[in-house]
């Protein structure tokens, strides 16, 4: 008798482990507890990567031509089955109308080309790893990209004292997951000097979907296994949608052996593209 | 020329050589010792960054019209650390400023002192430097 | 609104090495070693260098301290056009700045002066002095101007040297990680402590690649493979900016030595460019927080100004550039308003 419990026992464990790891956050890994850091929170630390075309475009998209002519194939738009749960982004009528626009206008508009922080949750799904440095008191995020930094403040509530790029973002620990609420985002720079080169809105992707300084971000992290976290944030702007929606995708651990983020200081490699007129020659 | 971009000199430091191989932008790049400005208006925008903060204006022109006017002031870590935030101005609130016009004549100020309807000065009064130093320097 | 200075026990900062320091015990992390953690500053009123005729003192008296302390708040003065630094508790003692019983933050050679550039070194600087003569006052790139370069590297984050302002660092910790974020241009720096090597020498980096471990209750980070596109020193209060070699050394010591303090000692070694290493020592006191993100890049209005303006001015559009003058900032703008040479805008006629 003991026997047989044993073996549908070990029965049950074998199942549940091999169950892949779905795209979807809702199902993979549920019963997956993380390994504890010192001080008993589940231990998100190591450097991680989102594998999908989510910078490109967060809704379900086909291959296109890129925006430059030179750059082929290598710049072209890769096809992607989207990140957004239920469905496409619930846009307001006009705010869909500024959405074509801004695509249209990307090379303008999107400030990743000019190596701007990129915001939440877009440096989360960045083609560039993120590095998890976790304290008990803090939680950094760091990506590769621009330097760029989120701060989560673990143990204070308080509201924005300014609003930033990045976002002030606080976060608790519910169970095994890490549940971060984000405001004080600027939308938009401040042009006073080069209304030319101001960006309007931050993008959230190269397609052109965007939010205004009215994003308001929740986002739940846990660790699915070894090495994977599930990822979703839900994005609430009353600017720019409809109502809240969600994106949902994992994070693949960077396995191999000493990794650490390389220095990929972009503003120096777009600092030409952004002064250029007012300049005598190029810097390089 | 050795423009310095906002320092703090004290004066019995001593400057050691030339201190930089760049031109340093300082604010006399941007702003004129020729153009004080009283500027008075109503807040539009407070947007409290680094490394300069900005204070948007609202000033009524002589024949009714509005303009927008830009404020450049310091940087806010220090404000934010004592407990000045974004909504301690308030939108609408009435603003005087005390300060200098662009070169170029665009619509920004590089602001000195800012004054409140009541007349109280805004950011951290500065308490005096003898006061300061008598807290600072005599505790053990 | 008043400013609230910190008015903790406001020590005097003597080195690691002296006795009080050796009795203290730092609280340890939930991984069992000391906690660096918090917000610290290294603002100082303190020169980097000692001047000459110090040369043979290196230490004040409690009491010289503090009155180089008290004189050096006093003499800071305000540039006329500029906000005034005071205003945005800015300034070093607002930030938590104290006295300090070194007469220099240099403290290896004994004259508490950086020692001389190898021949070698020399020349290279020389080089750099020249290319910046003829450029002239007015920028041609973005490179002419050091608040943009600056958006791209904000070199006193490492090694540390003086600062006006805003030179505070957060420390965060994890087992296998120290991260330290610098306030200016938010620079951080990446600390493995996990025992691996340095990355390869041909991955070069502005902020270099560091490694941390234990010594103690020291912390000693080794930095290297910095990228032969920054220089050293080269800021107001420091000697001329010069490049190193690829053999730069950085090594720092971290020793906790009270609640609020964090002394941080370190070694610059790069024989090709100056004769001997070079030591320095800046105690960091506990600030509050936040620091809040530093984008500078995204933020550059001046940097737009000083190109716009010089291509302007080159074309006689723009009258020259006048010298940048100093003094009580208030004072100046009071006395522009009472003489009428103010421009009064947005008022309606009745005076206060």
């Amino acid at each position: 008798m003991r026997q047989t419990t044993v073996a549908a026992l070990a029965g049950a464990v074998l199942v549940v482990v091999l169950l892949p790891a779905a795209g979807e956050g809702q199902g993979a890994g549920q019963g997956y507890t993380a390994p504890r850091t010192k001080s008993g929170q589940p231990d998100l630390n190591g450097f991680w990567q989102a594998l999908n075309t989510a910078h490109w475009d967060l809704e379900a998209h086909d291959a296109a031509a890129g925006p430059i002519l030179q750059l082929g194939a290598a710049y072209a738009v890769p096809p992607g089955l989207g990140v957004v749960i239920g469905g496409p982004i619930p846009y307001k009528p006009d705010a869909l109308a500024m959405k074509k626009k801004y695509a249209a206008n990307a090379l303008k508009e999107d400030g990743e080309i000019k190596c701007y922080l990129p915001g939440v949750p877009r440096v989360m799904y960045m083609p560039y790893p993120l590095q998890i440095v976790q304290s008990t008191e803090f939680i950094l995020m760091m990506s590769e990209f621009a330097t760029a930094q989120r701060t989560i403040n673990m143990m204070t509530n308080d509201r924005p004292p300014a609003d930033t790029w990045m976002g002030w973002s606080n976060g608790r620990w519910e169970g095994e997951t890490l549940v971060i609420d984000s405001r004080g985002f600027l939308g938009s720079t401040i042009g006073a000097l080069d209304p030319e080169g101001a960006i309007n809105v931050r993008f959230l992707d190269r397609a052109g979907n965007y939010h205004t300084d009215g994003l308001h971000v929740v986002e739940r992290i846990r660790r699915t296994g070894p090495d994977h976290l599930s990822y979703e944030a839900t994005i609430e702007d009353p600017n720019v949608y409809t109502r809240p929606w969600t994106i949902s995708m994992p994070l693949y651990r960077r396995v191999e052996p000493n990794m650490q983020l390389g220095e990929f200081k972009c503003e120096e490699f777009v600092s030409d593209l952004v002064y250029g007129k007012y300049q005598k020659g190029t810097g390089q | 020329m050795q423009a310095q971009f906002c320092a703090v000199i004290a004066a019995t430091a001593v400057m050691l050589g030339t201190a930089t191989i760049t031109a340093h932008h300082a604010w006399n790049t941007v702003f004129s010792e020729d153009k004080p400005l009283v500027l008075k208006g109503t807040v539009a925008k407070v947007e409290l960054v680094n490394p300069h903060g900005w204070i948007w204006i609202d000033v009524k022109n002589p024949d009714g019209t509005v303009t927008k006017w830009g404020i450049e002031g310091g940087p806010p870590n220090g404000l934010i650390r004592n407990g000045i935030t974004k909504d301690s101005l308030k939108i609408g609130e009435e603003l005087t400023v005390r300060g200098y016009g662009s070169r170029d004549g665009s619509n920004l100020v590089a602001g000195v002192q800012y004054e409140r309807a009541d007349g109280k000065a805004f950011f951290l009064a500065n308490e005096g430097a003898e006061a300061t130093a008598k807290a600072r320097g005599n505790l053990k | 609104m008043r400013h609230r200075l910190v008015l903790g026990a406001a020590c005097l900062v003597l080195s690691a090495l002296a006795a009080g320091a050796q009795t203290y015990r730092a609280p340890r992390t939930p991984d069992g070693v000391p906690d660096l953690q918090g917000f610290w500053t290294n603002l100082t009123y303190t020169p980097f260098e000692r001047p000459r005729e110090l040369a043979a003192k290196p230490f004040y008296t409690e009491q010289e301290a503090i009155d180089f302390f008290n004189r050096s708040i006093a003499g800071a003065q305000d540039q006329i056009v500029h906000y005034v630094n005071g205003d945005f508790g800015a300034t070093p003692v607002q930030t938590g700045a104290r006295p300090n019983r070194r007469t220099s933050l240099v403290m290896d050679p004994a004259d508490g002066r950086i020692p001389p550039l190898t021949p070698e070194a020399q020349k290279r600087q020389q080089v750099l002095i020249a290319a910046d003569k003829a450029r002239g006052p007015l920028a041609r790139t973005w490179r002419d101007d050091r608040g943009t370069v600056w958006c791209v590297f904000h070199d006193r984050a490492v090694p540390s040297v003086v600062a006006p302002y805003g030179s505070n660092y957060h420390i965060v910790q994890s087992k296998d990680w120290i991260v330290m974020t610098y306030e200016w241009n938010t620079e951080r720096r990446v600390i493995a402590l996990d025992g691996r090597p340095h990355a390869p020498a041909s991955v070069r980096s502005y902020a270099g690649d560091s490694r941390g471990r234990w010594e103690g209750d020291t912390l000693v980070v080794e930095t290297t493979n910095f990228t032969p596109k920054r220089t050293f020193l080269g800021q107001p209060g420091t000697p001329p900016a010069v490049d190193a070699s690829p053999a730069l050394t950085l090594v720092e010591r971290f020793t906790r030595t009270a609640d609020d303090t964090l002394v941080h000692t370190y070694t610059v070694t790069d024989a090709a460019t100056w004769t001997r290493p070079w030591t320095v020592e800046l105690p960091m006191h506990r600030i509050k927080g936040p620091m809040l993100e530093y984008a500078c890049n995204e933020n550059n209005q001046d940097g737009f100004a000083a190109l716009k303006n010089a291509r302007l001015e080159e074309a006689g559009k723009l009258a020259p550039l006048e010298p940048m003058r100093r003094g009580d900032a208030k004072a100046a703008i009071t006395q522009h308003e009472e003489s009428g040479a103010a421009k009064v805008i947005g008022a309606d006629d009745e005076k206060k």
